[in-house]
């Protein structure tokens, strides 16, 4: 035999154009698909929760006025206020969430691993990897102090009223 | 040679792959687009963020308000919600009227406008949302599924006044505050007699609000009987009583029933015979003329109150012998009635019922029904007749008729306003199918959301018709519907309608097929709405009064506030009806129908809450004798009782004692003697009193002469010798504290300068009585008793 | 691979140490790692040689189902309309969109009807997964229709076919249930009362066993009733069971059966097609013209149709090149799967997905009031699948929603045993003869339903006669029973005058068919309030 078996056309691989057609329908049916999940993937996030809003209205704000301190329990956290203004500091204890008990002197202590806290919410002792939340005030528009819980601010921040 | 093989064309697959791939890709991605760029909501927050830059700009403000220093960006789009657990609900209103309670957006259109009035801070959006008072569907997110205008929502958005009908969720007070059409609503429904035939629930007084008919026969002709039942605007232009809609052979056998309900004692009572003139002093002195419309001015316009009915035509109605054993008791004969219960002896009954007929009589009229035959004593069946109709119409819904129950077996009302809808009748009529709208039709006009009656194929006309004539009473009782061919039939109901007065005399049935007389009978019965069955009559209210009945009727729902916790606190309702003897006689002369006291009654004559503070008690005990008006303009005074002497003696020293609050007015009886006439009368002069008050002749009428002059009055009549300081102080302090309508201003004056102006006051005394008055030293050492100091 | 182990610590002229062999090698294999995972994954070259093709279907758990070759004819619109794939896709569609409803729906009676309005108005997507669950539902019931209408009328279920006809009915009985299980769980108007009267149907059978006697020892509508709602009414524990039913034990059911229908096709010889498709003469063609290899596979795939089913074993024994003996099949009416059948199903499922999308847009699924026990809908009215049945209920609860329904089914059952037939499958009607059949039966159809219910409209039935008539009475002889016998009656003659079991089939099959068409748009347009008969909507009585 002088030819190679291989080299037979029947042995050739058949030459291919490129399947423009049928790579753009494949491609788009794909992309399709893409953009459905990607559509889909939004469903677990809605646009509202089942809960309060995070911006709660806490009150008139003559109401805290000259108060040195109010506890919100229902709102996990305490409004104070000194010569500077209004301040809030959250409750929920930035370990892992438990609500911290305000002591006498001002302090404040979270019972489930013994995390405390100054006056101002500094960490003194136990494993709270940050201070006490101090949250953002505001007034709203008829006159109620609204207290953001998505909102932090330093804790040197007053609200002057 | 080789056959190529047959191949399969998948290019078209291809195709078809490719297209309907990017099809669904643009589809997709439209929907996505849709989704989160151009929802209505959206459009809204960033026109609100917009407004709130452009008004912090113009205000130039930098406080930490929101909105002030707010950019339009900044401003967070997103859904807003009130969250409401307990009651199932979840408002999101907000956020397409996302300004609703910034005070600032007052002057945005809707929906970026703050809400109207106090009511958000009474009810804060985002503690009680906004379908517990406005209705809607509170989940939704675009407008027309938010105000509910869809189909399957049975709540849609309440509309204008009828808000007000959900206020009664949490506000159990018999006066709601801030809702007065509501308020009105639901006094009318007690007024009009709406209790009386359909059940409401425990909320509405049960009394009957027609007269009692247990002496009717007695007390009215015969023949006036018989117009009122057929039409009773002829005689009274506003009347409760509503026209039925009865055939003359009906109206006879009703009057025919009544008037056999006599009351012996009066029927053979002698025929009275009084005088005139001394009739008329006792009607002048009973000042009938506050609750009954007793004459015509020049414009022949009505004068007179309206609580009472109207007298102008009682002679051609009434029987004068009831009259007279009316006037010596009239609670007798209407027991829930706010007339008093005087206590005029015969002969002044006597006397006065003269007057009464003479003076107000239709002698126009009279004549003209002196020419009419004279009405025939109702024959034996037609007194029956008219018992079975009383027992039909249900009439003893409305008035008292010994041995005849009311039925009240209208439908029940008690919780029409959370009905579903679909369960109300419509009819035909083109009306939105929401309840607020089917409440105001029907009261409107009850005829036009019933069906017609309409015969259906397969049922026997006459047999149908037979069934539905109405009154039943008025054709059924001891007849039936003859056997024989169908048109023999037809014209007998034909001749029952006529003889019944239903239809005219000369009305013949149409000659043709059964069919077609039976279509045309139906037709003409229907005309006169003989066929339809609904009982309801028709009392075309104002628009305004049928407004204010519907959202009445709206509030009346089965839903509630899931707890009590959403109650709104009850006003304490201190209900004057003391079971002593002030009480009694406080029920026999009616004083609550002119006066209030603490929160009864009404406020025709004054406020008697702080009588003892206000008066001097031997002024109080001479005034109940001698009753007169502290007013130049003013002509109409308290009636004159004549009360024995017991009475007023006792009454007097109650109010005295019983009417008081020791706080008010305390300030006075601590400071007086740091109070100074003469600065005072500088001040009555400063601060323009005299524009309203007279002294002397000289000054204003719109508030009480302070130096009234009643020449024969036992006592002082001046002010100083009438009121109390404690109370002038408390009054001139804050006069809508004691009198919230009152027209008197407040003019914030200072603590000295009340006190001054006090003894001012107090200084007016009559000249005459001053020795007299001296020895009773009415100041307010006469408080209570205390020791003078 | 040689560990060199000179290589690994040769102390270096520098002294330094050089990077070993088995380091490089390290390095060299995390540079080709997304190749090499590639490759790991997908065992065969890109299919562009025949055998590749048949490998990427062979080789793949999701695609080995489908046979490596197809007969082109399987792929032809007309043979099958793709109905069998616009079900299946439709089901995928409805598992995907009913997981995603699963994440907000809350089955209780207090939260679902909230968490539907939620999932409209709040949750992204979720409108349209909803309206995508809807109309694929009720796309689904009108395909599984088509789709045994197709496979009768093609003769489909002759032959090794028939036990496959068996769970195709099965599967669309289920396909009912889910959708009946589906629509009480919005706990709206609709769903309370369509479920309230299903389970008075459910417990029927009263009917009957009260005639006889035997109801308080032998309650078995009871039963089914008390089971199917877990009170004595519609309630908590129904909308729970249902909710059950409907997401895991439907489900799973369905599955398991369509992996035995799909199983039983390759089984039985793959899709019925048109005798054409299996001529003898074109299959002396060589396979060798173009297409080398795989020729023993073409031989291997289809049963003969009609051949009474000799089962085949399936298996790749060997790729052959060269001329092979046809030995009763032709490779060349067969195509490679790869592409070729992926295409046509990845197009149909396209289009269809396509279409649900359109339907999904633009009309939302109707959401009526919240459930009231104490407001009974009015007319109270199932959705259309079912509407020819309530039809049949008016006259007699336990035949039109349990009687006749059981006959039906299991008479369609019936049939491939009844009619055994040798015939060319895939023929549409089998023929001009079967076609003036269907012709004629659909006309008789026509005429006797419209007859009968025109006949019960002006007359009324057996009870506006006989007042006091007994129910059993009733229960026997109504016009639903009387449409049956009619039906059995006619392809009972058909048969003897054509002398064919498969004309009586097709007379059978078409009776059901017309007479379920007519009842189902009769009941929709015709019927009003308390189900009496209005020639249009605009004379229903308004109230």
């Amino acid at each position: 035999m002088s030819t190679d078996l291989k080299s037979t056309p029947r042995f050739q691989q058949p030459r291919e154009r490129r399947d423009f057609l049928g790579l753009a329908a494949a491609w788009s049916a794909i992309a399709t698909i893409f953009l459905a999940l990607l559509g889909a993937l939004r469903l677990p996030s809605p646009w509202a929760f089942p809960e309060s809003s995070r911006r709660v209205k806490l009150g008139p704000v003559s109401a805290f006025k000259g108060i040195s301190i109010t506890p919100e329990p229902k709102e996990r956290l305490w409004v104070f206020s000194d010569d500077k203004g209004l301040y809030v500091i959250s409750a929920v204890c930035t370990h892992l969430g438990c609500v911290v008990a305000k002591q006498e002197d001002g302090s404040f202590f979270c019972p489930c691993h013994g995390s405390r806290f100054d006056a101002e919410g500094k960490v003194t002792k136990g494993p709270a990897p940050k201070p006490l939340l101090h949250l953002e005030l505001s007034i709203s528009a008829d006159g109620q102090l609204v207290v953001d819980h998505d909102k932090e601010v330093g804790s040197d921040v007053r609200l002057k009223v | 040679m080789m056959d190529r093989p047959k191949t399969y064309r998948v290019g078209w697959l291809k195709v078809v792959l490719l297209l309907s791939s990017v099809a669904s890709f643009g589809m997709l991605l439209l929907a996505a687009y849709q989704e989160n760029f151009t929802a209505e909501w959206r459009t809204h927050q960033q026109e609100f963020a917009h407004v709130l830059s452009v008004k912090a700009t113009a205000a130039n403000e930098a406080s930490a308000k929101e909105g002030a220093s707010a950019k339009a960006s900044d401003y967070p789009i997103e859904i807003r919600q009130a969250f409401l657990p307990e009651w199932d609900k979840v408002d999101r209103c907000i956020t397409c009227h996302v300004g609703i309670d910034n005070p600032a957006m007052q002057d945005q259109p809707q929906p970026l406008t703050a809400h109207p009035g106090d009511i958000l801070q009474h009810h804060s959006a985002d503690r009680y949302g906004c379908t517990i008072c406005h209705q809607g569907q509170g989940r939704a997110t675009d407008k027309e599924a938010a105000h509910g205008r869809v189909p399957f929502w049975d709540e849609p958005l309440l509309t204008g006044d009828f808000i007000q009908s959900t206020c009664t969720q949490c506000h159990h007070d018999e006066e709601v505050p801030q809702a007065p059409v509501l308020n009105r609503g639901r006094q009318l429904l007690s007024e009009l007699g709406c209790v009386g035939c359909h059940k409401t629930g425990e909320t509405l007084a049960a009394e009957k609000v027609g007269p009692q008919l247990d002496s009717v026969g007695s007390k009215v002709t015969r023949k006036w009987l018989h117009k009122w039942l057929a039409d009773p605007g002829k005689y009274l232009p506003k009347h409760k009583m509503p026209q039925y809609p009865l055939p003359s052979g009906a109206i006879d056998g009703l009057a025919a029933f009544l008037m056999t309900a006599r009351d012996e004692k009066i029927d053979n009572a002698p025929q009275p015979k009084g005088d005139y003139d001394t009739g008329a002093d006792i009607y002048r002195e009973s000042q009938c003329i506050v609750c009954h419309v007793t004459k015509l001015d020049y414009a022949d316009n009505p004068v007179g109150g309206h609580i009472g009915p109207n007298l102008m035509k009682i002679g051609n109605k009434i029987n004068q012998k009831w009259l007279v054993a009316f006037f010596q008791n009239p609670h007798s004969f209407l027991p829930h009635t706010k007339m008093p219960g005087y206590h005029f002896s015969k002969k002044e009954a006597i006397n006065l019922s003269q007057f009464a007929i003479e003076e107000w009589t239709d002698y126009d009229l009279q004549d003209a029904e002196a020419e009419e035959p004279a009405l025939p004593k109702g024959t034996p069946q037609q007194i029956a007749l008219g018992k079975r109709l009383f027992a039909e119409l249900d009439c003893a819904g409305c008035h008292e008729l010994k041995g005849n129950p009311a039925k009240r077996d209208a439908p029940e009302l008690t919780f029409i306003g959370s009905t579903p809808v679909h369960q109300l009748t419509f009819g035909d009529a083109k009306v939105p199918r929401t309840t607020p709208d089917f409440l105001y039709t029907k009261l409107k006009s009850p005829r036009s959301l019933h069906h017609k009656f309409e015969l259906h194929p397969g049922e026997d006309p006459a047999d149908a018709i037979w069934e539905n004539l109405r009154p039943k009473s008025a054709f059924s009782a001891s007849q039936s519907l003859p056997d024989g061919a169908e048109g023999e039939r037809l014209a007998w109901l034909l001749e029952q309608a006529k003889k019944a007065g239903v239809l005219e005399k000369q009305l013949a049935l149409p000659s043709g097929t059964t069919a077609k007389q039976a279509n045309w009978l139906v037709w003409a019965l229907n005309e006169v709405g003989a066929l339809n069955p609904l009982k309801m009559p028709d009392f075309q209210p104002s628009d305004e009064d049928t407004e204010a009945l519907a959202i009445a009727l709206m509030s009346l729902s089965e839903v509630g506030a899931p707890s009590k916790r959403f109650d709104a606190p009850r006003r304490p309702q201190t209900v004057f009806d003391p079971k002593d003897e002030f009480g009694k006689l406080e029920r026999h002369y009616r004083c609550l129908s002119c006066h209030k006291i603490r929160s009864s009654g009404e406020l025709l004559a004054s406020d008697l809450t702080y009588e003892g503070n206000r008066v001097n008690r031997e002024w109080l005990y001479h005034y109940l004798n001698q009753p007169y008006s502290m007013r130049r303009m003013l002509t109409i005074a308290m009636p004159i009782f004549h009360f024995p002497d017991e009475e007023s003696r006792l009454m007097s020293e109650y109010m005295a004692n019983v009417f008081v609050d020791t706080d008010l007015g305390a300030a006075w009886k601590r400071n007086r003697d740091k109070a100074d006439a003469a600065r005072g009368k500088t001040l009555f002069q400063a601060k323009g009193c005299m524009a309203c008050h007279q002294v002397n002749g000289t000054g204003g009428d719109v508030g009480p002469s302070l130096t009234t002059q009643v020449p024969e009055f036992p006592h002082g009549t001046w002010v100083g010798d009438k009121l109390k300081g404690e109370w002038v102080y408390a009054w001139l302090e804050n006069p809508q504290a004691i009198l919230p309508d009152t027209i008197e201003p407040n003019l914030g004056l200072g603590d000295q300068e009340i006190l001054d102006l006090t003894a001012f006051v107090l200084s007016l005394k009559n000249p005459q009585f001053q020795k007299k008055n001296d020895s009773d030293s009415n100041d307010s050492d006469n408080d209570n008793g205390q020791v003078k100091k | 691979m040689q560990h060199n182990e000179s290589d690994s610590q040769r102390p270096g002229e520098a002294g330094q140490v050089v990077a070993s062999g088995a380091l490089r090698e390290l390095w060299t294999n995390l540079l080709s790692t997304p190749q090499q995972f590639f490759e790991s994954a997908v065992r065969h070259g890109r299919p562009t040689s025949d055998r590749a093709a048949s490998q990427a279907v062979f080789n793949n758990v999701f695609l080995h189902i489908l046979p490596t070759r197809i007969n082109r004819h399987a792929l032809h619109v007309r043979t099958t309309f793709g109905l069998g794939v616009i079900t299946l896709v439709l089901f995928f569609l409805l598992v995907v969109t009913g997981v995603a409803l699963m994440v907000y729906y809350k089955p209780s009676t207090a939260q679902a009807y909230d968490s539907m309005k939620e999932i409209h108005y709040i949750v992204p997507t979720g409108r349209f997964m909803r309206n995508i669950h809807r109309w694929s539902a009720h796309a689904m019931v009108l395909a599984v229709i088509l789709h045994m209408a197709r496979a009768f009328y093609t003769a489909a279920y002759k032959g090794p076919r028939r036990f496959n006809w068996v769970i195709g009915m099965i599967l669309f009985v289920l396909t009912l249930m889910l959708s009946f299980t589906g629509y009480l769980l919005p706990w709206d108007q609709l769903a309370y009362w369509a479920v309230t009267i299903g389970s008075e149907i459910a417990e029927s059978p009263r009917e009957l066993t009260d005639a006889l006697g035997v109801t308080s020892w032998f309650d078995i509508g009871g039963l089914i009733k008390r089971l199917m709602l877990g009170a004595n009414q519609v309630g908590e524990e129904a909308l729970i069971r249902f909710y059950v039913l409907h997401v895991v034990v439907l489900p799973v059911v369905m599955c398991i059966f369509l992996v035995v229908h799909f199983w039983r096709i390759r089984k039985d010889g793959g899709l019925a097609k048109p005798p054409e498709s299996t001529d003898l003469e074109s299959g002396q063609q060589s396979a060798e013209s173009g297409d080398p290899g795989a020729a023993a596979q073409a031989a291997a795939l289809e049963a003969p149709p009609g051949a009474g089913g000799s089962a085949k074993t399936y298996g790749l024994m060997a790729v052959v090149r060269g001329r092979t003996p046809a030995v009763d099949r032709s490779m060349a009416n067969t195509v490679p799967t790869w592409p070729n059948a992926i295409y046509a199903i990845a197009a149909l499922s396209m289009m269809t997905f396509f279409v649900i999308l359109c339907l999904a847009h633009c009309f939302d699924a109707p959401l009526k009031e919240h459930a009231n026990p104490a407001v009974p809908e009015n007319p109270a009215k199932a959705p259309w699948y079912f509407l020819g049945l309530q039809e049949l209920v008016s006259y007699s609860a336990f035949m039109g929603g349990v009687g006749i329904p059981t006959i039906v089914v299991l008479g369609l059952m019936l049939v491939p045993y009844l009619d055994r037939e040798k015939e060319n499958s895939g023929v549409w009607f089998s023929g001009r003869r079967g076609r003036r059949v269907c012709l004629l039966t659909a006309l008789m159809t026509t005429c006797s339903v419209v007859g009968i219910l025109a006949f019960t409209i002006n007359f009324g039935w057996l009870r506006s006669w006989f007042p006091n008539i007994p129910q059993l009475m009733i229960t026997l002889v109504n016009p639903g029973t009387v449409l049956l016998a009619l039906f059995m009656g006619w392809s009972f003659a058909v048969t003897k005058q054509t002398n064919s079991t498969r004309m009586g089939a097709l007379a059978v099959f078409t009776c059901f068919l017309v007479a379920f068409a007519i009842l189902t748009y009769f009941a929709t347009v015709y019927r009003g309030p308390n189900w009496g008969f209005y020639w249009s909507h605009s004379d229903w009585p308004v109230h």
